[in-house]
């Protein structure tokens, strides 16, 4: 029957893509259902400012080259090319010095040793130490949590001397006190740990293993920006018979009856344009979207009964941390980096961080970020991207290109009579133009560049994403209860209900949360065994930058 | 080990140059005739001119959105779109016209319309129903069954017309005349009744004035009195139809921008893309325009010299298109002091006062100057359309969409113009709206002809047709008698696109047209029938016996 599919992965952002093509490709009939008209909720290029600067509306840094993804998919015969320049990142501050990240570790320690030449030499002698382990820690990326992989976590500390018993009870700020002395290489680790990707770096134990695990990052640019990926996996997906459905809200899902022969039941919602309202699901369905959402969408009678335990963590599941406030500038030419003169690459570097002002500001910041749902601007780091520098098609005839900054807002804004203040002009507006002038202190003459902005508050995120849920852009906080094992399971005690968000790692560009749950549908299903299902972390990032070195 | 990554592409039978409506529909049929079919996209989407961005969860149809064919169109019935997710939306309100103190309401149902025809001007309803009664046979009877055979020569056309009598005599006589002579011709007393007609056939850049133009009147002005919006966006249509092709085995290659065609012998060999690779194929269908296809793409100046001649005096539109899209927090537009049907009307004309605003504004659109923002039409799809805007959202406000469009020349500063003309519509529709003043506008699309001519690059200069319609550049002219059949001089080399017959305004007629004729050519399956309208239009005589090119 047409409507039958093996498998329906619900919702279309790129780590649903990433499951629905891995399965495809392993010979399974897939069906990915959108309620958007368009894939990849928050990995999306849009023309904000006219046709010719495509802006990254909310996913601007591509954590891809740490994924197997890249390679089993071969996401480059798709239309995708990361481009990888000197650097993925830099982080600039107010006193005109700068850090770039390197992708060459020796470029990176000249650049420590500039800062401080003690701790440009704590860091090499960790490196030297950690990076024989790199792949086997980059795997516990990639793989749902084990207690087994807990305590390896916990275990990290044994690259800097520390006994994991002492460890497991540090936050990432203690760590860094600990390791390092001089302020700025301090805030450059604690800004690459605080993206939020490891875990929160003011909480014990997971805060210090985000800080060691940070050093693991690498980012490159999509040439033409974020969408090519999510374009690029619905190609991949389609080319092995994948069927999306567009426009198409899941309503809900009816489970297969206990001992029943034959699967579940997707309902689409009365407004989806299909005259067929039912998909059936013979062998799983994954839920590529929030846990609250999925709440919504399964019997928490049946559930009750059936899994008491997914039943209970997604009813208290939280995603009331911090949300994105994103705003984006159309400037005139490039900005000018106060810090240029310490090292003009940050001209160069796609995605800036502006970590806290001073190692004080850190403290006070990181308290009042879990103390208080007030709101601070510019309490905490902030994200600067302006890939214009190192993807020249981003330029328009005029001159003109899209700098845009992200920061984490507390989202229940009780102050301002609560969440629903995200669309209170008046406020939000201040909140844009202090990223204006925030800009301006680190890149002089910024103000003046300016020729239009637009910006996007949590509210927004939410109704562009309805998994979202506050803002939420990696499917709920990533910490505490919810960190590692708090996680989500990939798979629950119902036979063939799946889930790629919630889960372990957070949902972000690098596609871990795809591919751990497309794991786990191919291990349970018996299509795991594939020939071009064998790339491993970082693997299609290594041969692409040997390339990219020989040829620069 | 790392090798530089080499684009290869499999060889095809049939690649289509561009994924607008006519190329995804001509693919889709040539796929399902077994024809291993690639359709190339310089875009990241598909879609072409069928596009809407997602803002924020306000799904923002930016270029086209009237489907005047709608469930006319022979390929909703051929590619089953009613299964791949195109449901078109057929309000039953259909224009509403706000004159100064008076209202003139157009319905779907002619009864109800001449009703409203009678209060503002009694009498004028006989001639209205005179008027529908004709514009409603032409339309059924030969307009709309022609669009989809190709192109009569024109003495012929006339002859066939001419012996048929009746209804052909009288399309005959249309032809000579200008849009504005049609309607006057009807006698209406109030002046405000004809403009309100002229208004609608001259809605997409039809010169009211000009000669030879007269017999497309009916089709306009009959089917924008039963226009449909598609459910989901306009880019829905185009979802549906890619997801047609991909069912017959086709496929799309978005980020794929052509170089070159490749002309061997005289006969074509396939396209080179811009990134150096090449796809071979013995058979290309061009959607672009004549100046890509035989000026850019090509060299036939040695072969075909009169193909590069035709293509160098081609015409674009003489008037464009300005369309602003908002996604508002707030109520949908109320209009006080008016019948309560306004409040439900598809389109809302304001700032029309006679048949001197339509010229005037017609003649601004031409001629360089910004249009004042008090002439245009306004639409809430939202209203139409639950999946236009964020309804999951309703604890924080309902969502609404708003769209105003109006012709416009292209020669304006539009960097500069583009939001203050937005703004100025916004404010002029208050006046009519005054509920709109409490909107909370949170996005904002303007799209001049500028965008258009950067997201759509074959509009040059903003022509959504692709090339001016003047009676030289119609039917069989279109792009050039060498052509109209969509055969070219060059063997193996097609057009489908705008620029041929029938035209634009995503009426899929090109890309349908064109599907039959090289499936002839290549001896695969006819698997379609012709559609019955047609068939009745050959018994009646007004089209002839054996379509040209058939059998060729």
């Amino acid at each position: 029957m047409g409507d039958t599919y093996d498998v329906i992965v619900v919702g279309a952002g790129v780590n649903g893509l990433t499951t629905g093509a891995y399965l495809a490709r392993a010979g399974l009939k897939v069906a990915v259902m959108e309620r958007r008209n368009e894939c990849g909720a928050f990995a999306l290029t849009e023309d904000l400012f006219g046709g010719e600067n495509p802006t990254d509306t909310h996913a601007a840094v591509c954590f891809l080259p740490m994924s197997p993804v890249w390679g089993d998919l071969d996401l480059d015969r798709y239309g995708f090319d990361l481009l990888l320049g000197k650097s993925g990142a830099a982080a600039v501050w107010p006193d005109g010095k700068n850090y770039i990240y390197y992708y060459d570790l020796a470029r990176q320690a000249r650049e420590l040793e500039r800062l401080s030449p003690k701790d440009a030499q704590t860091t090499l002698a960790m490196r030297q130490k950690l990076l024989p382990d790199a792949m086997e820690l980059l795997w516990l990326f990639f793989r749902p949590p084990s207690a087994e992989g807990a305590e390896r976590l916990f275990d990290l500390g044994r690259y800097v001397g520390i006994e994991s018993s002492e460890f497991r009870h540090m936050t990432g700020l203690e760590l860094l006190e600990h390791l390092f002395d001089e302020e700025h290489v301090r805030l450059l680790w604690l800004a690459a740990a605080d993206i939020g990707l490891f875990g929160d770096v003011a909480m014990e134990g997971e805060g210090a293993v985000a800080v060691m695990l940070s050093s693991l990052l690498a980012t490159g640019t999509p040439r033409g920006g974020m969408h090519t990926l999510t374009h690029a996996l619905v190609r991949c997906f389609r080319s092995y018979g994948g069927t999306l459905w567009l426009n198409a809200p899941v309503d809900h899902v009816e489970l297969a009856g206990e001992g029943e022969v034959g699967g579940h039941t997707v309902v689409l919602s009365d407004e989806a344009p299909y005259p067929i309202h039912e998909l059936h699901a013979s062998r799983a369905v994954v839920f590529n979207v929030a846990p609250p959402v999925v709440h919504g969408m399964l019997d928490s009678e049946a559930l009750r009964h059936r899994d008491p335990a997914l039943l209970a963590k997604m009813e208290s599941w939280s995603s009331e941390g911090h949300c994105a406030f994103i705003s984006h500038f159309l400037i005139d030419g490039l900005p000018e980096w106060g810090s240029r003169e310490w090292n003009p690459d940050v001209d160069i570097s796609p995605f800036i961080l502006r970590p806290y002002d001073s190692w004080a500001h850190a403290h006070e910041s990181q308290e009042r970020y879990h103390e208080d749902d007030t709101m601070h601007v510019l309490g905490d780091i902030a994200e600067i991207y302006n890939q214009t520098g190192q993807d020249r098609s981003r330029m328009s005839r005029e001159g003109h290109c899209t700098l845009s900054v992200e920061i984490e807002y507390p989202v229940a804004l009780k102050e301002y009579g609560g969440f629903s203040a995200w669309d209170n002009k008046e406020l939000i507006d201040q909140v844009h133009w202090a990223h204006a002038d925030m800009m301006e202190r680190l890149a002089p003459g910024f103000r003046s560049q300016i020729v239009n902005s637009c910006y996007f508050t949590p509210l927004d995120n939410w109704r562009r994403n309805a998994s979202a849920v506050y803002g939420h852009e990696i499917g709920g906080d990533n910490s505490g209860p919810q960190w590692y094992e708090g996680r989500m399971p990939p798979r629950s005690a119902v036979p063939g209900i799946y889930f790629s968000q919630g889960i372990w790692p957070a949902s972000l560009t690098h596609l871990g949360n795809g591919y751990v749950a497309a794991c786990a549908v191919a291990e349970d299903l018996g299509v795991r065994d594939q020939e071009w299902w064998r790339s491993v972390p970082m693997e299609r990032f290594l041969e692409r930058y040997v390339a990219h070195v020989r040829t620069n | 080990m790392s090798e530089p990554i080499e684009k290869q592409h499999d060889d095809v039978d049939v690649v289509v140059i561009g994924a607008g409506p006519n190329g995804l529909t001509c693919g889709a049929y040539l796929a399902r005739s077994g024809a291993r079919v690639v359709v190339v996209e310089r875009y990241v989407e598909s879609g072409g001119g069928l596009t809407t961005q997602e803002l924020s969860g306000f799904k923002l149809s930016s270029h086209a959105i009237y489907m005047l064919l709608a469930e006319l169109m022979p390929p909703y019935q051929d590619l089953d779109l009613a299964r791949h997710g195109v449901r078109f939306i057929r309000p039953e309100v259909q224009a509403a016209f706000l004159f100064d103190d008076e209202s003139l309401l157009l319905y779907s149902d002619p009864a109800r319309s001449a009703d409203s025809v009678a209060r503002m001007s009694p009498g004028d309803e006989e001639a209205f129903s005179q008027l529908y009664d004709d514009f409603r046979r032409a339309s059924e009877e030969f307009i709309v069954p022609a669009t989809y055979v190709p192109p009569v020569e024109p003495l012929e056309q006339i002859e066939l017309l001419e012996q048929a009598g009746g209804l052909g005599s009288w399309l005959n006589e249309l032809a000579e005349l200008t849009p504005a002579e049609v309607i006057h011709g009807y006698g209406f007393k109030d002046e405000r009744v004809e403009a309100a007609i002229v208004y609608l056939a001259s809605m997409f850049g039809l010169d009211p004035d000009a000669g030879g133009m007269g017999f497309l009147v009916p089709v306009y002005v009959h089917r924008l009195m039963q226009s449909a919006l598609v459910s989901g966006g306009s880019h829905q249509l185009a979802s549906a139809l890619r997801r047609a092709l991909e069912a017959g085995g086709g496929s799309v290659a978005t980020t794929a921008s052509v170089r070159e065609v490749i002309v061997e012998e005289g006969r074509v060999r396939g396209v080179r893309l811009d990134d150096g690779s090449e796809i071979r194929a013995p058979v290309v269908v061009s959607t672009l325009n004549p100046e890509q296809n035989f000026l850019e793409l090509m060299d036939p100046e040695a072969l075909y010299p009169g193909l590069a001649e035709a293509a160098r005096v081609w015409e674009w539109d003489e008037a464009s298109l300005f369309v602003a899209n908002w996604g508002i927090v707030g109520e949908a537009p109320r209009y006080p002091g008016r019948p309560e049907d306004v409040n439900s009307a598809l389109t809302v004309v304001m700032g029309l006062g006679g048949l001197r605003d339509v010229r005037d504004h017609y003649d601004a659109a031409t001629k360089g100057r910004v249009p004042d923002g008090l002439l245009g039409h306004g639409m809430c799809p939202s209203l139409f359309d639950p999946l236009a805007s964020a309804r999951h959202l309703p604890q924080f406000g309902n969502t609404e969409v708003l769209r105003w469009e109006c012709l416009a020349s292209y020669d304006v500063d539009w960097e500069a113009e583009k939001s203050v003309l937005a703004q100025a519509a916004l404010q002029s529709w208050q006046r009519y709206a005054p509920n709109l003043a409490d909107a909370n506008v949170r996005v904002e699309l303007p799209w001049s002809p500028k965008d258009i001519e950067t997201h759509l690059p074959t509009m040059r200069r903003g022509s959504i047709k692709h090339g001016a319609y003047v009676s030289i550049q119609m039917g069989y002219n279109r792009p050039s008698a060498d052509c109209s059949s969509y055969r070219t001089p060059i063997e193996g080399f097609y057009v489908a696109g705008a620029s041929t017959h029938p035209g634009g305004m995503v009426l899929l007629g090109g890309g349908y047209n064109a599907a039959r004729v090289v499936a002839e050519d290549m001896g695969l399956p006819i698997w379609w029938s012709v559609p019955p309208m047609v068939a009745q239009a050959i018994a009646k005589g007004y089209l002839p016996e054996v379509q040209p090119g058939q059998g060729g």
